[in-house]
This record gives structure tokens, sequence and C-alpha cells, in this order.
């Protein structure tokens, strides 16, 4: 639970002031301290960025009447229903999602080298 | 070990994702940063609330204020002009940015920099045709006057102001897309915006098209079809008004032009762009535009005066019909300061307003399509190019180096050489062959185009938006050179009045109709037109003024102005309606505008129904045809099928007629102009042009063939007549600038046609609608195909649509202060000096 949490957190407060790839350090760099297994340290980094994302687009969409997610789903050639924006905002989360998950195994094995040595 | 190997893999997948997410491939952006919801396209996903806005700029000298009502209209206060056209740039760069970047890159031939080399030979054709050089020109001689100077400058620092305060965050979305980011603007864009203007209106080149026709039919024919005065006129300036031409130089009575042949057989190849991305859609839109002088693009403006309307004050109304887009091509403003407070549509990227009204007068625009463009055949020394021949010697041309930088390649340069009379585009041999914008130029000619001229067009937007009079809008249209407008006026002590003005060439009758000989000083234009002899009338007997393209004046006006203009239809259908006009009143004008009366259907379709009564050999699906058209009342409105089948019907007749005359694989021609057609078809039962491929037809015979291939026609596309609609079966519709799927309109259910007052084209037409009752405070009524913000994100992208669509206009606040009418107030923006 603390490694999602911190996570979320620290992707936050990154990405107010840096890049979305500033994701990376921050699922390496926990994963490093929290993760125990292989699977979970790309879950839970996979989940936390998800959820992340996935809620603040919710957000975004929720108080611009889905307008915006309704035309760019449009450009992706994807229909347009009561459910597109929901659509829209889940794979928007997926490259970063994808790319958290990645770095956290990184993290995980990065922590294996220096235990196991 | 195997730890290492592990963590080497997949920091590796991970660094494969930074990058393959982080870069745009193709038409793809790069999706991380474009779908990230804290800095890609949910940033500008705008709140339903509008919120008020304090900030500080180094600029300003005083307080502004800006109001924004619920439109997203702003209504700008500044106690001084200096800040106040610092807020008319900040603001109209925080709701249209990428539109003035994108807008500014296609003219002045830089979109390669952004979109990489598929935009190439778009940007050569805009450097060869001297689009940098004209705005050169213009900027330059705009600075000199130290009015213009300081509106260009303050406009200018607005927008960087913009600029600067701006994070990757809230680019607007098109940046994010194309992965670019908005740079530094510079005074010389604004020039650029104005040049774009001359270039959609006044671009547009039948030389080459006339020198082909003349080379293969011969001068009768040329003068049959291609005649220098119309068959039909209903001209701007009333029949009959005395030339007063009591002020100016005095001119030499031109003679008339004998036309030489010049230039050899130009091959050409029809062919469009390479077709690779949504942004080619939209190039190649604006190359078919650029072929010949469009009949799509044209407008409309009238002004009644007091004995015609219910109120006493006159009444003045505008259409501009342009190629339609999202973003909306204006942006409406109102400007107040110590002098000034008018209000109006402006171009984003151009400072003042456009057209509009202020407390006196108001004013509109339509083209004037005179002949301010031609060609001269060069003939150089060698292959160097350095010389070309000019009176008998040798004269040095000037060489101009345009770099073209690419995006994802280096830069491309590109030498043009300059002639006295303007640039040799295309030096023989280098036209492209796969690029339909530059058909029409001929090889080896140079350019010589009335906006390359020096000029400073924005003078007369600054005195007319201040003008209190007659007088002031006369002093105002001085300052104008191109594009050529009809000025429409009126005030509010009751005058009306119309120009035909800017800077047009004093010619001989029929010069540059054709090709001209570059090195015979006799085939030059000599001076201009005198602006006190440009086409004008006050308060003509008849109690209004309209303009619609049409023919300026009749053949009493002494100066040769061009061959060919709009047919007379529109034109006239507008003076019919204000002949019989009384006691008008703004909702009168409103429906005048949403006029879709056909005059073409009225003049020819009688005569063809009744060319056909001869056969009786009809399918159910014609009979039923047939019935509908012969009760339709001419109007083409939305669900009128009577419309579709005309329509269809008249476009393949005229096929039939002239293309296989006028249509060639090889040689660029034209169709001679639809008042031509509609003559030959009322006055002519027999003619030689009816043949097709040298076999015979009459007039009934052409009639019932394409009328039986039309009704197939319809029938196999869209099945039966009930589905024939006519805004069903042309999908109107306004798409977004770079034609980006999703950012575009859904298709429209509206009625009109390009030669209706209503003149709606399938993505083309009134692009502002204004209606205006002058009085002790003007009542104005104004609408977009769109709305005010450029962001695709907002509520006022296009939230004016679904008005424009049912023909309304919206009531347009007027404010004298920033604290009148506080209720009509959604948000607030003030800009303070630094503290």
């Amino acid at each position: 639970m603390i490694f999602f949490f911190v996570i979320l957190l620290g992707a936050f407060v990154g990405q107010i002031f840096l890049p979305w790839w500033v994701i990376i350090p921050v699922c390496l760099a926990a994963s490093f301290w929290r993760a125990r297994a292989p699977f979970p340290s790309f879950l839970i980094p996979f989940l936390s960025i998800f959820s992340l994302w996935l809620l603040t687009a919710s957000y975004l969409s929720i108080q611009n009447d889905h307008l915006l997610a309704n035309r760019i789903a449009q450009m992706f050639n994807l229909p347009v229903h009561a459910g597109t924006w929901l659509l829209m905002a889940g794979l928007s989360a997926l490259p970063g999602a994808i790319t958290a998950g990645f770095s956290g195994l990184s993290g995980f094995f990065l922590r294996k080298m220096f235990v196991n040595r | 070990m195997k730890n290492t190997w592990l963590f080497l893999l997949f920091s590796g997948l991970t660094v494969a994702c930074l990058v393959l997410f982080n870069t745009k491939i193709d038409q793809i952006p790069p999706l991380a940063k474009f779908l990230d919801p804290f800095h890609g396209f949910w940033q500008n996903a705008d709140g339903r609330e509008p919120s008020d806005l304090s900030l500080h700029s180094e600029f300003l000298q005083a307080n502004v204020s800006i109001k924004f009502d619920k439109n997203g209209v702003p209504h700008v206060f500044a106690e001084n002009e200096r800040d106040l056209y610092f807020a008319q740039g900040y603001i109209t760069a925080r709701d249209r940015l990428w539109q003035m970047d994108f807008q500014t890159r296609f003219a002045a031939g830089r979109l390669s920099e952004v979109v990489g080399k598929e935009a190439l030979e778009l940007d050569r054709y805009q450097r060869r045709t001297g689009m940098v050089h004209g705005a050169e020109a213009m900027l330059q001689e705009s600075m000199k006057d130290p009015q213009s100077k300081m509106i260009i400058e303050a406009y200018a620092a607005g927008i960087n102001a913009y600029i600067e305060e701006l994070k990757p965050r809230n680019y607007p979305i098109e940046f994010k897309l194309l992965d670019y980011a908005p740079e530094k603007w510079r005074p010389i864009n604004s020039a650029f915006l104005l040049k774009l203007m001359s270039a959609t209106l006044a671009r547009g080149s039948n030389e080459l098209a006339l020198n082909n026709i003349l080379k293969k039919f011969g001068p009768e024919v040329v003068e049959e079809l291609f005649p220098d005065n119309p068959p039909r006129l209903d001209p701007i300036i009333p029949i009959g008004t005395p030339w007063n031409f009591t002020t100016g130089a005095p001119v030499e009575q031109p003679g008339v032009h004998s036309p030489k042949i010049v230039g050899v057989g130009q091959v050409y190849k029809p062919s469009g762009l390479p077709q690779s991305s949504f942004l080619q859609s939209s190039l190649r839109k604006n190359a078919l535009l650029a072929m010949v002088k469009s009949e799509n693009i044209g407008s409309n403006n009238w002004a009644i005066d007091g004995s015609k309307t219910a109120s006493g004050f006159p009444l003045l109304a505008n259409d501009p019909h342009l190629d339609l887009t999202l973003p909306s091509i204006w942006y409406q403003i109102q400007l107040h300061g110590p002098e000034i407070n008018v209000y109006g549509v402006s171009i984003p990227g151009a400072p003042n307003v456009i057209i509009g009204f202020n407390r006196s007068v108001a004013w509109g625009v339509t083209n004037v399509g005179s002949d301010v463009l031609d060609w001269f055949k060069i003939q150089f020394r060698d292959s160097s190019k350095r010389e070309y021949l000019y009176s008998g010697a040798w004269r040095k041309t000037k060489i101009r180096i345009e770099e073209i930088r690419i995006k994802g390649a280096g830069s491309f340069f590109d030498t043009v050489f300059y002639t006295h009379h303007g640039p040799v585009s295309y030096p023989a041999g280098t036209r492209p062959s796969d690029f339909s914008m530059a058909n029409n130029i001929p090889e080896d000619h140079a350019l010589n185009w009335v906006a390359h001229l020096p000029s400073n067009e924005l003078r007369t937007f600054y005195e007319l938006n201040k003008a209190k009079s007659y007088d002031d809008y006369r002093a105002a249209l001085s300052y104008f050179t191109a594009p050529a407008q009809n000025f429409a006026f009126a005030d509010n002590s009751g005058n009306i009045a119309i120009t035909a003005n800017g800077l047009f060439p004093l010619k001989e009758k029929r010069q540059g109709k054709y090709l001209l000989d570059g090195s015979l000083p006799d085939e030059e234009w000599k001076q201009r037109i005198p602006f006190t002899h440009n086409p004008t009338v006050k308060n003509p007997k008849r109690g209004f003024v309209s303009s619609a393209n049409q023919w300026p004046v009749d053949s009493s006006y002494p100066y040769y102005l061009g061959w060919e203009f709009a047919p007379h239809e529109r034109g006239h259908r507008i003076n019919q309606l204000l002949m019989e006009a009384s006691a008008q009143t703004a909702d009168d004008f409103i429906l005048m505008q949403n006029d879709n009366f056909s005059v073409l259907a009225e003049n020819v379709l009688p005569l063809l129904l009744e060319s056909l009564s001869a056969s009786t050999d009809f399918s159910t699906a014609e009979l039923a045809a047939l019935k509908t058209l012969r009760s339709w009342n001419y109007h083409y409105n939305a669900d009128e099928k009577a419309a579709t089948i005309f329509e269809s019907w008249y476009y393949n007749l005229q096929r039939k007629i002239w293309s296989d005359e006028f249509n060639s694989r090889e040689t660029l021609m034209r169709f001679p102009g639809r008042d031509q057609t509609v003559r030959l078809i009322r006055e002519q039962s027999e003619s030689p042009w009816y043949a097709i491929d040298g076999k015979d037809f009459s007039r009934a015979q052409l009639a019932l063939l394409s009328f039986k291939e039309t009704i197939q026609a319809l029938t196999r596309q869209h099945g039966e007549i009930n589905n024939w609609q006519w805004s069903k079966v042309r999908k109107a519709h306004v798409p977004h600038l770079a034609d980006i799927p999703g950012f575009g309109s859904a298709k429209l259910n509206v009625g009109g046609v390009g030669h209706a007052v209503n003149a709606m084209g399938e993505t083309n037409g009134p692009s502002w609608r204004m209606v205006v009752q002058l009085g002790e405070k003007p009542i104005a009524f104004g609408i977009v195909p769109g709305g005010q913000s450029g962001n695709p994100g907002n509520q006022h992208y296009d939230n004016q649509l679904d008005i424009w669509q049912a023909g309304r206009l919206n009531q347009l606040l007027f404010l004298e202060s920033p604290n009148d009418n506080p209720e009509q107030i959604e948000n607030t923006i003030s800009i303070k000096p630094a503290l």
C-alpha cells in the first residue's frame, strides 16, 4: 500500500514541475525501496500511474463536459457515446502506466543486483 | 548475473518506452507527452466557468480592463492607444495563438519547418510568388507611419507577453499534436496575414488559360465567350451616376491594348499534391482555390438610407464569404480608448477591427475582382539568368535567396530571380509537375502584382475604427492598396456610400487579359488610377448601395478595371429586394442575408424544362424529378429536392457544352464564365458549341441527355428522390483549419448556394454576418460559423455555429464603459503596469 501511494504522490508532485517522464525515476526509486517480488514491482507502479492519470484525466474531462475527450476520440477514429470520455481517460493512462511498470521492474532488479552481491 | 541481465532488459524497455512515447511518428503525436493529463491534451479541456484574472506587464502605462461577455467576446478598455493595441494582441493570442502561427507560416512559406518536407513545394510557391517580398515592402512602408508603427509594435508586444508566460502544458492543442513550440511574434507577421488576404482574394490568374485559348481558338471565339464586357450588368455604382473627378492628378486616357501571343506552349500535367496526411487535404483545398479566380469566394454588403428604414436612420449589412474553418476566420472584439470605441471582427494576428461599427458609422467590405496581377514574359540573356532583355538592352536581375528550413532535414535554398516587373516565379523547366497550385503560372514570366507594392492598409482600418463622418471614411480609404474591396458605409447623420477601393493599375483596355511581353516598356502598367477616381457613390437617389463582387461600373467609367467580375446574379437579387424595400428593420436584413433565391434557376430552368417537353420517354424517377422541378420556387432551401436536381443538371449540362473544347490534359484552359453559359443557353437553340466531340447536338438534345444522366447519377448515389434534399446531398460542414479529424463541425443543415445571396458552398460561405442599425446608439447583430475560442476543448470554440446555422444573429454587446451592462459580463481580465 505504501509502495502504491509513494508512487502516486511522488509522480503527482513531480509532474507539476517536470514532464511526464519524471514518473520513471519516481517508480525506479520507489521500487528499489519497497518492491520485494518481480510481479508486484511491475503491477504496483503500473496501477499507481494508471490510477493517477485516469483520475486526473477524468477530473479534467468532467469539468469540461467531455467536450475535448469526445473530439480527441473522433481524431483517433473512435465512436462517440456517453462513455467515450472514460475510454479516452483509460487509453491515455496506458503509455504512462506501461513505462512505469518497466521502470518498477528495473528498480526491483537493480536492488537485487546490490542485495545479491 | 541473471539480475544484471534482467535489470538491463527492463531498463532498456523503460528507455524504449521513453523514446517511443516521447516522439512524433508520422502523423501520430508523441503519445505519452500528448496523453499525459498533467501536460498533454487534457490540459486544454477548459472548465465551464471562465475565471477572473489579474496580471502585470512592464509594457503598460496604465490599467487595462478586458470584459468578456457570454460569447467570450473581449471588450477592451484602455486609457491610451498603445495599451489598447497591446491588450488586443495579448487577448487575441490567448484565444487564437496556433491559428496565428499556422496562417503566418502558411503565408510566409514556412510550413516545412513544422510539418516537414511534404510542405516544401507549397513553401517554395509562396516564396516564389513574392509573399515575403510583399510583406517586407508592406512592413517597411507601414513603419514609416508613426501611427501604424506604434500599433504594430504594441500589438506584437501584447502577443509576446502572452507567449512568454505560456508554459508547455498550456500550449494550444495543435502545437502538442504537431509537436512544436510557439515562437516569438514578429511585427512582419501582421503583414503576412494581410498578404494572405490578398493571396486568397486577388492571386487568381487567368492569363495563361486565356493565352492558350486565344492561341487555340483565335480572337473571334475569345470575343464571343470571354468578352471584355458582361452580357448582363447590374453594376455596384448605379448606371447614370456622374463621375465627379474634381480632384486628383489628371491622367492620360489609356487606349486599347492589342494582344500579342507570347510565351511558348506550356505543357500542363493535372495532378494533385502527394496524399499523405490530414494537412495535405487542407493544402489541396487551398491549391484548388488558386487555380482560377474562384466564384465561391465573394461577399455581400449593402446599406440603405433613412428613407427606406423604419427608424429613419441608415442600416448596413455585410457577409464576407470565405473558406470556412474552425477556429473561425474572424475574431470579434470591442476596442475602447480615449478617442475610439469600435466593435467588429478582426483578423487574428492583425491589429484593429476590419469590419464593424462605432457610435457614428458602420462599414463592411466585399472583394473587387479587378485585374491587379499580370505575367510578363522574360527573355534571359543566358542560362545564368543574370540579365534580361528590356527596351532593347540587357538589364540585371536581382537575386533573392530563400532559405526554407525543413523539419527533420536541413535547409533548402531557393534562388529567385527578380526583374523590375517582379519575381520570375518559375524559370523554364522548373515549375513542379506535381503541384497543382502552380499550374496556372507560365514559366519564364515575371509576376507583377499589387500585393508586392509598399502599402499601409492598417492605417485604413485604424482611421475607419475612429471615423465619425463620411469625410473620415473617404480619408481612411485613401490609404488602402490591396486586396481591393468595395467599402460600403453608413453613418448616423444619414449618409450612405460605397467605394470600389484599392490600388488599381492604370491600364489600356484588355491589358493583362493575356500574358504580356516583359521586354517592351509599352506593355507595362503605367501609373495607378488616382484614388479620387476610384468608382464611388454617395447617397444615390435609389436610397441604397450594395455590392456582391459584380462589375463595379458600366461602360461610362473611363478606366479599365478588368474583363471579368463575378456574374451579376447575386448583386441583381440584392438590388431587386432593396428597390422594393421600405420601412426596413434589422430583422428584414437578416432575412435577406438568408435569401436562397437563385437568379440562375429563374433564368434557365423554365427554358430547359420547356425543351424537354417534346420528349415523352421518361422513367418514373425522371417524371418525379420533373414534377418536383416544375413546382419549384427557385429557392435553394435546405429541404429542397429540386435544388439538388437543378444544381447537378446545370453542372452536367455546362460540362457537356464546354469540356470537349476547353478541358485538355495538355493545355491549361478554362470554361467560359457562367454568365456566358446562361447567355448561350437562353439565346441559342442550335450552336456549334453544343456539339460533343464533333457530333452535333441541339440545346433540347443536350438538355435531355444531361437530365437523364443527372437523374441516373442521383438515383445511384442517393436512392429515391425522397432522399435528395439539398442539405443532405451537399454535406456542408466547417472543417478544421488543418483538417484534423474531430476538430471540425458535424454536417450542417443549411440551404443556400454560391450564386444566391446566402452564398453557402460545401465548405465556404458567410464567415461573418453583421447587421448594424445606426442611430443615437448603434444596435448591431452578428454571428460567426464557430466561436471566439481557437481551442477545440473550449465551449466557445463553436457555440455560435448552431445559431449561425439557423440563420439567426446574436445581438452584439456595445459597451460605453467598463461598468456598463454588468449583468452581461461573465469575467474580467485586468492588466496593470508592472509594480
